[in-house]
């Protein structure tokens, strides 16, 4: 089921839990940008912490990565096309192709940063629900004039929504070509358009039927959100984290 | 009332009409002699609609938060969402589990949920479309029973199914669509006999020779 996935919202009554959702907002979205701004130092710290964070809320490492194998594959192919593109010092050449050692450091730096905003996303969505992520998005657009927070703290709480079902409607696609057999047939290309064209019928009919069914919910823009509240020790959590964002930043 | 038919028929497409899901191109639908586009949102408060895929119907990351997913949709306070809320999951027994993720629950208890979500909203009408649809028996009996008691709570309940054996004992009007119109209407007593013709399977009990037989028995 969807809500199996590392993608989903496992209430618990731990310290993270239970920070105000506008703090953890942007605690992730400092941690995010130190990430991007940090050496191999900063990442360090940074995937230690997350490590930490992994296992204080109990999330699977494991099963994360297998929940973002495909994009592992991306990377590896993001690695690869920095290996070769940037120049440097070549440790490897093989016709047009050559590998730098500044290519290889650079590629391996950018997937690692990559790698911990992603695992950064899971702990957010695993600890927060939509509506909260959704009322925090909205509180933070609010004074931005000229910018329709409503519609788009709804758009985006609806793409974290769809996630955990894109994520097993991929599998069950994936189990049912298995089954008949698609290992067997080696062309990469061919395998991709099997998979990927009933996969977005799916992805289709499902946004429909949820569609429908919230419609007939009365779905609107304005709703009764849920009561944010910030209590001493978001602000002790946000203390630290700011403090955590420095450290990377600098490092 | 059981709206039957083959698969095909029109009978989802009329169901997703009475709650102005889908604009008719010609004519209009009426509730309480007022065109349901009068007031959309009203009419959906009025009339609730419970999917085939109870799945596709959850919004919510536990049992209380989907349930209070519509009265949030009409801005109610905090407090009166509290209270439907909690006589919402009280009149189908979710109490105990409301804290539950929904995926965690089983197929009946599903179901029960996305009656929830409906009666919140304190509707007088209630649509089915396929409730026994992926149920094993003891689903299929827990579903009807909720189902049963509430329309002795004054809910109009419609039903869509193929499947008439499961219903059609408590039926009191059975509807018949063949290719997107109504082709038999009557007591379910009536017109059992004629619906193989449409191809819809008559009940077993019926066949047999044994009358119309509630699936509660």
């Amino acid at each position: 089921m969807a809500g199996l996935n590392v993608f989903v919202r496992d209430r618990q009554r731990r310290f993270i839990d239970q920070i105000d959702i506008r703090c953890k907002l942007l605690l992730f979205v400092c941690l995010n940008i130190a990430s991007l701004n940090t050496g191999v130092t900063g990442l360090t710290i940074l995937s230690c912490f997350i490590t930490g964070i992994f296992f204080y809320q109990r999330i699977g490492l494991r099963s994360a990565f297998r929940e973002i194998r495909f994009f592992l594959i991306l990377l590896i192919f993001v690695f690869f096309t920095r290996s070769i593109s940037l120049p440097g010092r070549v440790i490897y050449e093989f016709g047009w192709i050559t590998i730098s050692i500044e290519g290889v450091y650079n590629g391996a730096l950018f997937c690692w940063r990559l790698l911990t905003v992603v695992f950064l996303a899971i702990v957010l969505m695993r600890t927060s629900s939509t509506m909260e992520i959704k009322s925090a998005i909205q509180w933070y657009l609010k004074p931005v004039p000229a910018v329709p927070e409503k519609r788009i703290a709804i758009m985006l709480s609806l793409m974290i929504r769809f996630l955990p079902m894109i994520i097993e409607e991929a599998r069950e696609v994936g189990d049912a070509q298995r089954s008949r057999g698609v290992e067997s047939r080696k062309n990469p290309i061919y395998r991709i358009s099997t998979f990927a064209i009933p996969l977005i019928t799916r992805i289709f009919k499902s946004a429909d039927e949820l569609a429908y069914a919230m419609e007939s919910r009365c779905f609107s823009e304005n709703r009764t959100d849920p009561e944010l509240h910030i209590q001493t020790h978001d602000l002790f959590a946000l203390v630290i984290g700011i403090v955590l964002c420095c450290v990377i930043f600098l490092s | 009332m059981v709206i039957g038919g083959q698969n095909g028929s029109g009978k989802t497409t009329l169901c997703r009409h009475l709650n102005g899901l889908l604009n008719p191109t010609s004519g209009e639908v009426l509730l309480n002699g007022e065109s349901i586009q009068k007031d959309i949102r009203k009419t959906r408060q009025t009339v609730g609609m419970v999917f085939q895929n109870a799945d596709m119907q959850i919004v919510g990351e536990t049992v209380y938060s989907d349930i209070s997913f519509g009265p949030e949709n009409l801005s109610l306070p905090r407090d009166e969402i509290n209270n439907r809320v909690d006589a919402a999951i009280n009149d189908v027994g979710l109490t105990a589990l409301r804290d539950h993720k929904p995926h965690t629950l089983s197929g009946g208890e599903k179901r029960k949920l996305a009656i929830a979500g409906i009666l919140v909203m304190l509707p007088r009408v209630i649509i089915f479309d396929e409730p026994f649809s992926n149920l094993d028996y003891p689903g299929s009996r827990q579903v009807l029973k909720q189902i049963i008691n509430l329309h002795r709570t004054g809910h109009t309940i419609i039903i869509i199914t193929h499947e008439l054996e499961k219903v059609i004992a408590q039926a009191d009007r059975l509807v018949v669509m063949q290719r997107g119109r109504i082709v038999q209407s009557g007591s379910p007593a009536g017109i059992i006999m004629d619906v193989e013709q449409y191809g819809i399977r008559m009940p077993c009990s019926v066949k047999l020779g044994k009358g119309v037989v509630s699936w509660l028995d």
